[in-house]
């Protein structure tokens, strides 16, 4: 049988077909069985054009290319017509302004996330992070920082104890005293936790709080060291053009013992609400580690030095968003709580 | 503490204004919280740190202004003319228990005349912040804020015998303190007393009855030093902090009795008091405070700027240490007497950086010593589970970790001394949990998903790490518009724990039905946790687990395990059984892993029904299980025996083919 004739074979075959197509998909699959370019129909005739005669190859050639338009013209008009029908008879239309269907959206604390900005920073500066029990004795809580019993320094401490040597930790320096017992300088860590202390509930004040406490120790660490650290520490937590500025104070295991305060982010260091009109905010204790606490953890102290910080994870929370009590982080209201999920 | 800036400035020639002297002082380490305008005066409200009682008193913080500023001090006059009997024969001080009162000087003024103060004298007590009383009172208070140092003034004519015994109280005294209390005192408290009986808690509050009144004429001074842990102590036993009592706690200056004693007396005279001869001191012997070397190298290396040594002592001697350098790069330095707070080089070296300025000291970064470390296990799977709980849609929340007592005997830690009716520690976390969830629900929100993370504590006092999850059977609020939401069950609480699992890496893990309606939560023959359904308040019912972190900790949690992707197709095959009620779908599907060998690569329970179609007591489970093998295309008359095996070892467990 000649080509140009099993053409036209296939043309009436293509017509027969195209009408019994109602849909897409059939049109679809129609385009496939012609056209595909493995086992299409026309694509398999015109795969012999090559071996005709070269007399015949052009006409035969010819038709078979009318064809192949011809199909694909068909199907295209076609298609057309299936989907002004579909319309017409109201199936399905993606309605692409519907509210699209979310999964649920959890999120971690803000105190969770909060503590996790500031790991990370001091992650990012080689830190390893500490973690330790909530209860603990008088002795790893105060008389190992240099806060023995009727040390002034207790009265801003008012612990709940379970036994007369137990008590819920009142800061995270126990941590630190076990890790230095643990550990051989030099080492550089953070101790981020739960702490307690019975102070009367109100707007700044809750009976358990969340601190981070860090503690460098080596040969050659100095304040200057403990500046350069927790001025990078601002700048990241608070932003590059925040200012930070020390000031003496005292915390029994510190000399010398500092407090870092920066400027105000919020009015920029001209006196606000937040600042107390001071352009500043106290953000963190720190100071250099005494030699008492070496001698106590068996270090041969000479020459040895170091730096230890610590701040209140609540506390930053509250300044970096303007949260105006700290009894709404135990709280947990749902709609409290949600606002804070996009912390990274 | 409130400090006026015209008294400052009456001891030392001040330029600076207000502001200047706030940050200066803060800059010395007395952070300033306000300067506040008062009449033509301004008042500087005074952080103290409790180490520097020296700097409670204008005297103190002129002091520090003065080595700052290298200001001349001129130091309140305490001339006196003393007139008529020699005070020694007119009273006594006999001093019993000199390890608690290590000091006490005492004064006799007669011709008293109580009155009103004048209005300048009033005006200054008012500016620091306390109320005038009359002239002898007022004055004892304003040499406390002047210098420092806590003075007392007894009617002498009120004391038994005109004496003073400075002894520890009886078993069972009693005295009725200024305030009107009546104090039961014990032996571990010093008092002052007459002849007889207690007049007044040593260091902390005088007594009613030897009160200066207005028929008051002759009067007996006390200035003395009381041993700080003892003052302390009997305060916090009294529940009485008074600015005396904070003052001796903290540390006075051994000095200062008979200068504070003679300020006193030089005042009441200018208003008219005679002031007896001579004065009693009763001192033990005390120790000189030691002086403390200091090195160059110290500075420079606590610090990390050098000060040269010559320069450290000019600064100390600016702070009035008595300061000899012995050597090229060396010191030795006897702190003032004041200074109880230094005792070591390092306390020299805080001295130097206070006056060198903290924000002059350059800033660096250490050198990177230690090695970094891998995180601690517990801590990443903390995390990761904050990550994937937060990611399946629920909400971390932080409860107090101390909770209402339930039940009496409950087993759990109860504080010694709680603040609130939250009296013992949490031995799980469902109480915070439930309190949260009630907040919901009061709150109109009634579809919670909450989870917690953080310590309980048990028998025994040992403390663990939990993770707590409760999931509100309430269907989702805001699930959109698509289909009907469903209503959260028990499976769904399940899923969350068994993706947590999988995300963590743990496999293994057994859900096991158990007397008490919760569900348990096992691996191999470890308890992880337990699991199922509790009530919230009078009306709902919400899904309830919890897990001990450190058991998931244990693992083995399985970390990446990777295998090629098989090149030869699956086959699935699924299998509708008949089963009784009383079969669980764990030995159904343990009956399917054992028998099928190892081209079975998945059983999935595709269906569940019940009721229609179905004998009572029995359910239809259909179970859809994929054959692939890695080496080659399974034939379907293989795939066919695989499944016939199973059958046959389902029909084993009670289950038939349908």
């Amino acid at each position: 049988m000649d080509l140009i004739a099993e053409l036209s074979d296939l043309e009436r075959q293509f017509r027969e077909d195209l009408s019994g197509c109602a849909d897409e998909r059939a049109l679809r699959e129609l385009h496939d069985k012609y056209l595909s370019r493995k086992h299409g129909l026309v694509s398999e005739k015109m795969r012999l054009l090559p071996q005709l005669d070269a007399s015949l190859r052009a006409s035969a050639g010819q038709r078979a290319n009318e064809l192949k338009k011809l199909v694909e013209k068909s199907i295209d008009s076609r298609s057309k017509e299936v989907q002004g029908k579909a319309a017409k008879t109201g199936q399905a239309v993606v309605d692409v302004t519907l509210p699209g269907l979310r999964p649920r959206r959890g999120c971690i604390h803000p105190i969770s996330a909060t503590r996790r900005q500031i790991c990370r920073i001091f992650l990012q500066m080689g830190y390893a992070i500490e973690d330790g029990p909530e209860l603990d004795t008088d002795y790893y809580n105060f008389e190992a920082a240099n806060i023995p019993i009727d040390h002034p320094a207790r009265d801003a401490q008012d612990s709940f104890y379970v036994t007369d040597e137990l008590l819920l930790r009142t800061h995270t320096t126990p941590v630190q005293i076990h890790a230095m017992q643990r550990r051989k300088p030099p080492f550089r860590i953070i101790a981020p936790g739960r702490v307690f202390r019975r102070d009367a509930t109100d707007a700044t004040h809750t009976p358990m709080f969340f601190q981070v406490e860090g503690l460098v120790v080596g040969y050659g660490i100095s304040f200057g060291h403990l500046r350069g650290t927790l001025e990078v520490f601002a700048r990241m937590m608070f932003g590059q053009d925040v200012k930070v500025r020390f000031r003496p104070s005292y915390f029994p295991f510190v000399e010398p013992g500092a407090e870092m305060d920066i400027s105000c982010f919020l009015c920029k260091g001209v006196g606000c609400r937040v600042c107390k009109q001071s352009g500043w905010i106290e953000i963190l204790g720190s100071g250099m580690v005494h030699p008492a606490l070496f001698t106590r953890a068996g270090y041969d102290a000479e020459g040895l030095t170091g730096f230890a910080f610590g701040m209140g994870i609540d506390r930053i929370t509250m300044l970096k968003y303007g949260i105006e009590d700290a009894r709404l982080f135990f709280e947990n209201d749902i709609r409290f709580l949600s606002q804070f999920r996009r912390i990274r | 503490m409130k400090i006026s800036c015209r008294w400052l400035r009456e001891l030392l020639p001040l330029a600076q204004s207000p502001e200047d002297l706030a940050a200066t002082l803060t800059a010395l380490g007395h952070a300033v919280d306000a300067v506040s305008a008062c009449g033509d005066d301004h008042v500087l409200d005074v952080d103290i740190t409790s180490n520097r009682p020296d700097c409670l008193s204008v005297v103190g913080l002129a002091r520090e202004l003065a080595g700052y500023y290298r200001l001349p001090l001129s130091p309140p006059p305490t001339e006196v003319l003393e007139e008529g009997a020699w005070i020694g024969s007119i009273t006594t001080v006999v001093v019993e228990s000199p390890d608690l009162c290590p000091r006490y000087c005492a004064r006799v003024l007669t011709s008293v005349k109580v009155a009103e103060s004048p209005e300048w004298l009033k005006a200054r007590l008012e500016a620091a912040g306390q109320r005038p009383i009359n002239n002898v009172v007022d004055v004892t208070n304003l040499v406390m804020l002047e210098m420092g140092h806590p003075v007392h003034a007894f009617d002498l004519d009120r004391l038994d015998g005109h004496m003073i015994r400075v002894r520890r109280a009886r078993a069972g005294e009693r005295m009725k303190t200024l305030d009107g209390v009546e104090r039961a005192l014990d032996s571990e408290t010093l008092v002052i007393a007459d002849q007889k009986s207690a007049v007044a808690v040593a260091g902390v509050m005088g007594g009613e009855f030897s009160e200066i009144g207005p028929h008051t004429q002759r009067m007996l001074l006390e200035s003395a030093l009381f041993e700080p842990t003892s003052v302390r102590r009997t305060s916090k036993r009294l529940g009485l902090r008074t600015e005396a009592s904070t003052r001796f706690e903290k540390g006075c200056d051994p000095e200062a009795p008979p200068r504070a004693a003679d300020r006193v007396c030089r005042l009441l005279q200018e208003m008219g008091c005679v002031v007896a001869r001579g004065y009693l001191d009763v001192r033990a012997a005390m120790p000189a405070k030691p002086a403390v070397e200091l090195a160059e190298a110290q500075v420079s290396g606590l610090l990390g700027v050098a000060v040269p040594i010559e320069e450290c002592a000019e600064m100390l001697r600016r702070l009035h240490f008595d300061v000899l350098v012995t050597g090229p790069s060396a010191l030795r330095a006897r702190p003032p007497s004041y200074r109880v707070d230094v005792d070591s080089s390092v306390d020299l070296v805080e001295e130097v950086a206070r006056l060198y300025g903290y924000n002059r000291i350059p800033a660096a970064l250490p050198p990177l010593e230690s090695e970094p470390e891998q995180l601690l296990p517990h801590l990443e799977l903390e995390e990761a589970v904050r990550d994937c709980l937060a990611g399946a849609g629920l909400t971390e929340v932080i409860t107090y970790s101390f909770v209402e007592a339930p039940a009496p005997a409950s087993g759990m830690i109860p504080l010694r001394n709680p603040i609130s009716e939250r009296t013992h520690l949490r031995d799980s976390l469902l109480y915070g949990l439930r309190e949260c969830a009630l907040h919901d629900i009061n709150n109109g929100i009634d579809d919670f998903g909450l989870f917690e993370i953080g310590h309980v504590f048990h028998d025994g006092l040992r403390e663990s790490s939990s993770l707590g999850i409760l999931i509100s059977t309430a269907p989702r609020a805001d699930a959109g518009w698509s289909t009907p939401a469903s209503p959260v069950g028990f499976h769904h609480l399940k899923g969350v724990v068994e993706g947590l699992f999988d995300a963590i890496g743990l496999e293994g893990v057994a859900f096991r039905a158990a007397a008490d309606g919760l569900a348990e939560v096992r691996h191999g023959d470890r308890l992880l946790g337990r699991c199922g359904s509790v009530g919230v308040g009078a009306k709902n019912q919400a899904f309830f687990t919890e897990l001990d972190l450190e058991e998931l900790g244990k693992g083995p949690l399985v970390p990446v395990d990777y295998r090629p992707i098989a090149r030869f197709p699956a086959s699935t095959r699924d299998i509708s059984l008949l089963v009784d009620e009383s079969v669980e779908y764990a030995s159904v599907a343990a009956a399917i892993e054992k028998s099928a060998g190892p081209e079975l690569v998945a059983v999935q329970l595709i269906d569940l029904f019940r009721g229609e179609k179905v004998p009572a007591g029995k359910k239809s489970m259909t179970v859809r299980l994929r054959f692939q093998s890695s080496a080659r295309t399974l034939a379907s008359l293989e795939v066919e025996a695989l499944c016939a095996r199973c059958v046959e070892a389902l029909e084993r467990v009670g289950a038939v083919r349908r």
